[in-house]
């Protein structure tokens, strides 16, 4: 090539900094690598955008999946990607998504702190009804599409938390091969509160039913402001699927399955664990009736008999998002909306930048208050941009 | 299932399938002809099964290389080159160990690393990433599926041989 056409081709080169302005906006940061808001600096749109750097340099394995799986992926309440930037100067990956102000996870975490706080602060009925339609849409689109993508399948399986949270599919690569059993994962990345109990047994394959067990529990902490199988996890390092203190707490709020409800229990890998270390009498008195009903949620409302459905023991027996997305829960009034904000004030505080070189250790110490009530939880390493996409709908500031 | 994956796949080929077309007794646009891009594929094929990829990684990387001919004027000298940058994105897309395609760039193949790298770059470009082509070994495996849940009896068969 000659030196001139080089240069013009420079030249003609979309980059990444003349585009956008994100200097100083950094929102987020962990493996994945770090995200920016970003907004244009033609001003052909004042629109807000996130703009993701790939960690690392060149195309890797992941970088070149993720992306070109994000290329299939066409739903509303899947984050979509707008533009891949490759910097010829540093040979970093960018890529450009739509903003979103809020996410799930800030919402959870907004509830726990102010309930731990005492001063409890309900979500809005409506919200939640209008939040879980839109996990069960996303999930039932790549539920139906995995088959497509095996990669899909990795990233289905506890997905709905970077779905509507961060849809960060960097983290997919955790999920790198298909034959490891679940409790190889990072376990920071895989928390223990929303694992279906038949992981905790030692199931080894990834199921939908796992994500559906999943949703149950984020839709029983939307409704109570508290994680309905919360559990201290010291030994989050742990190797081992089977994880007593988690069971027991399932088993608290749960009772313990009977035989009737879950034949297939003396199949686990670790069955002869649990019927070494739980007695069914223990657990006698609980049921999940009795715990919503504490919460105020009374056996036969709708929205119990639906969170029941999803909080099945027996996998087999657990509803499909499909069923989900028609019960009456979603027929009866207020009905599910597109903007999950609709008729509410926000109460969530935006994003905060973080600065270039802050430390690791500062940031957690930021997220701490929200932390004592709740033991040594350490949080899934979440992108802090991508939600249900219709959630950033309200642009005005609160 | 299959049926809903048969229709799928079908969709996907539609979707993203681009043939190069012969001109003049070349491919349009270029100054391959087909006995240059005949052998391009044959040394695809050796190359593939060197770095021991699988079926599904070659018959990617061919459909990688053909919607790249479709859609940009290349020259022959650029072919090679445009072959096997095909075939190591084929592998990152389908293979799970990351340490085989890396030796390819090195190995055997007269290109340097930066000028597959420039060439990946190229690529990805111009098929906006879109690398999740429907290849013929995606149908095999569906009709295969469909016919051994239809005729069970002839994976017995197959197996008393």
């Amino acid at each position: 090539m000659d030196h001139d056409f080089k240069t013009r081709l420079a030249a003609e080169r979309e980059r990444v900094e003349d585009l956008f302005e994100y200097e100083g906006c950094k929102v987020g940061r962990g493996t994945y690598g770090h995200v920016y808001k970003a907004k244009r600096k033609d001003g052909k749109d004042e629109k807000e955008y996130a703009l993701k750097q790939i960690e690392g340099t060149g195309i890797s394995m992941s970088a070149c999946r993720e992306i070109a799986l994000l290329r299939e992926l066409k739903h509303p309440n899947v984050i979509t990607l707008q533009k891949v930037f490759l910097s010829h100067s540093d040979r970093k990956v960018w890529l450009l998504f739509d903003y979103a102000e809020h996410d799930l996870w800030h919402i959870i975490k907004f509830h726990r702190a102010s309930k731990a706080n005492k001063k409890p602060m309900q979500l809005p009925r409506g919200m939640v009804k209008s939040l879980l339609y839109q996990i069960l849409d996303g999930i039932h689109y790549l539920h139906a599409n995995w088959v497509l993508h095996r990669d899909l399948v990795k990233w289905a399986v506890y997905g709905f938390l970077c779905l509507c949270v961060s849809a960060d599919m960097g983290f997919a690569r955790l999920f790198n091969s298909p034959l490891k059993p679940l409790a190889d994962l990072d376990p920071v990345v895989v928390t223990f509160w929303y694992r279906a109990p038949e992981l905790l047994l030692g199931a080894r394959h990834y199921t939908k039913a796992i994500d559906i067990w999943a949703i149950g529990c984020i839709f029983a902490e939307l409704l109570t402001s508290e994680p309905i199988f919360h559990c201290r996890q010291e030994d989050i390092k742990t190797s081992n699927p089977f994880h007593h203190d988690q069971l027991d707490r399932i088993f608290s709020v749960m009772g313990f399955p009977a035989d009737k409800d879950w034949e297939d229990i003396r199949k686990m890998p670790e069955y002869p664990t649990l019927q070494k270390d739980f007695r069914r009498t223990t657990y006698a008195n609980s049921s999940l009736i009795k715990y919503m009903e504490k919460h105020k949620v009374k056996p036969d409302s709708k929205v119990f008999l639906l969170l029941q459905k999803l909080l099945t023991m027996d996998p087999t027996k657990r509803i499909t998002s499909e069923q989900a997305l028609q019960d009456p829960y979603f027929l009866e009034d207020p009905l599910p909306t597109s903007d999950v904000f609709a008729g509410c004030q926000i109460p969530y505080p935006k994003r905060e930048f973080l600065s270039e070189d802050e430390p690791e250790e500062k940031t957690e110490k930021v997220t701490m208050s929200y932390r004592h009530g709740l033991g040594s939880y350490k949080g899934p390493d979440l992108q802090k941009f991508a939600c249900t996409k219709n959630m950033h709908t309200q642009k005005s500031c609160i | 299932r299959l049926g809903t994956l048969l229709l799928n796949t079908l969709a996907r080929e539609m979707r993203l399938w681009r043939a190069p077309v012969l001109k003049n007794g070349c491919i349009q646009g270029s100054d391959i002809s087909p006995p240059q891009y005949q052998e391009v594929i044959v040394w695809l094929r050796e190359m593939s099964s060197l770095f021991q990829f699988s079926s599904e990684t070659f018959a990617l990387g061919v459909y990688v290389l053909n919607s790249l001919l479709a859609a940009v004027k290349t020259q022959q000298k650029y072919l090679k080159c445009v072959a096997i940058t095909s075939l190591i994105l084929a592998a990152k897309i389908n293979e799970e160990d990351e340490a085989r395609y890396t030796n390819v760039s090195q190995s055997r193949c007269k290109f340097s690393t930066a000028e597959i790298l420039r060439m990946e770059r190229v690529i990805l470009n111009k098929l906006h990433w879109d690398l999740f082509i429907a290849t013929p070994m995606d149908f095999i495996h569906i009709f295969h599926g469909l016919l051994m849940s239809r005729r069970p009896q002839l994976m017995l068969s197959i197996s008393q041989k």
